[in-house]
């Protein structure tokens, strides 16, 4: 395995372009790229740590792990990035199996360390999959809503009505809620 | 950064030795550890682009604390490894740094795309990996047979502020109505 700085430019998103190998199934919003980009500032050790991994195909390269992380500093305006570029004759099971490895996670968090020891930590922006604590009220003051990160929104749909949404949003985005955002031109 | 290859015996669980870092905030059962195992004997081409990350624990020692890979090195113990690949911090890492490391490679933006995984990643074995796919009643990846499922169907979607606001407020009282129209849906 190689580890070598590759020019931005050079590197393209998993979007399926290698035969054998589907495109990247993650997908995410504006908010939560923003949150990883001012993650990437404070911590832009973590990407040498554990950088992106790419292959070469057709004279660029193609991500294999990290297709986030490259949307977020392409955006930075990063010029070129540490890689880690895997062998040509990598067996494209191997590929596949790293594809969702690496964004998988076995174990969870033990929310009691975190909230007993951890303290000060900004969860959602660091992408730490927990509740968040509960702001605290000022004393007196009873009317202080609390702060809701996500809005739900349930359409309830005839069996019919369901497969033409869900055909039709696939065509937009990836994801039911992107395409949504997109559609109404958010 | 040089990978370099350590025996288990010299690497520690980060119990909170380090003076100001709090121990792993990670917890795990025996089936994790069972699973991971196996997931390393598989693609140990990942182990290697994905070292553990280890910080010596003072000048004299031979001895590292684990600040990522904490249960990589359960694993590995499991399978008997005798070295694991590890990137060592300098000992001077300051411990906000390390704090960070410790959090942020546990933790992960974005979402999987239930659709792209039903239809094009089938030989991935999901439960080996913990990945579990939300209620099947939203899941758009699949047409559903009117036949077979006559009652209706609730798309429930999430969506993050201010998106979720806005949409309630274009989308109206009627939000199916709204996307139907939006889409062009023509009423049979």
């Amino acid at each position: 395995m190689k580890q070598n700085d590759i020019k931005l430019a050079l590197i393209d998103a998993n979007e399926g372009q290698i035969e054998g190998l589907p495109q990247n199934p993650r997908t995410w919003t504006i908010r939560e790229l923003a949150k990883l980009k001012a993650s990437i500032s404070e911590t832009p050790e973590l990407l040498t740590l554990r950088p992106i991994i790419v292959i070469k195909h057709k004279g660029r390269y193609v991500a294999i792990a990290g297709n986030m992380r490259l949307a977020a500093i392409k955006e930075m305006g990063w010029q070129s990035v540490n890689c880690i570029i895997m062998p040509s004759s990598t067996p494209l099971p191997t590929l596949r199996n790293m594809v969702i490895k690496d964004n998988s996670r076995l174990g969870s968090w033990d929310e009691d360390l975190l909230k007993n020891e951890w303290d000060d930590i900004p969860y959602s922006d660091w992408g730490i999959d927990v509740a968040e604590p509960e702001p605290e009220v000022p004393p007196g003051d009873g009317s202080a809503t609390p702060i809701n990160d996500t809005v739900t929104i349930e359409i309830i749909l005839t069996p019919d009505e369901f497969n033409f949404v869900s055909t039709a949003l696939r065509k937009i985005a990836p994801s039911p809620e992107d395409a949504i955002i997109k559609l109404y031109d958010l | 950064m040089e990978i370099t290859r350590l025996p288990l015996s010299r690497l520690e669980p980060n119990k909170g030795q380090i003076e100001g870092l709090p121990q792993n905030p990670r917890t795990w059962t025996q089936t994790d550890i069972d699973k991971l195992a196996a997931s390393l004997i598989e693609t140990p081409e990942l182990f290697e682009a994905r070292p553990i990350i280890v910080v010596p624990t003072s000048n004299e020692s031979n001895k590292y604390v684990i600040l990522g890979g904490n249960l990589r090195y359960a694993a590995s113990k499991k399978n008997d490894a005798r070295n694991v690949p590890c990137y060592v911090l300098p000992l001077n890492t300051p411990i906000e740094k390390m704090k960070e490391i410790v959090l942020k490679d546990n933790s992960s933006f974005g979402d999987w795309n239930e659709m792209l995984l039903a239809e094009d990643w089938k030989d991935i074995n999901f439960e080996q990996l913990n990945i579990y796919f939300s209620d099947k009643n939203f899941d758009t990846s699949k047409e559903i047979d009117p036949n077979e499922f006559s009652q209706d169907i609730t798309l429930r979607l999430k969506f993050h502020e201010p998106y979720g606001s806005i949409l309630k407020a274009v989308m109206g009282e009627d939000p199916k109505q709204s996307l139907l129209q939006a889409l062009s849906y023509e009423t049979k």
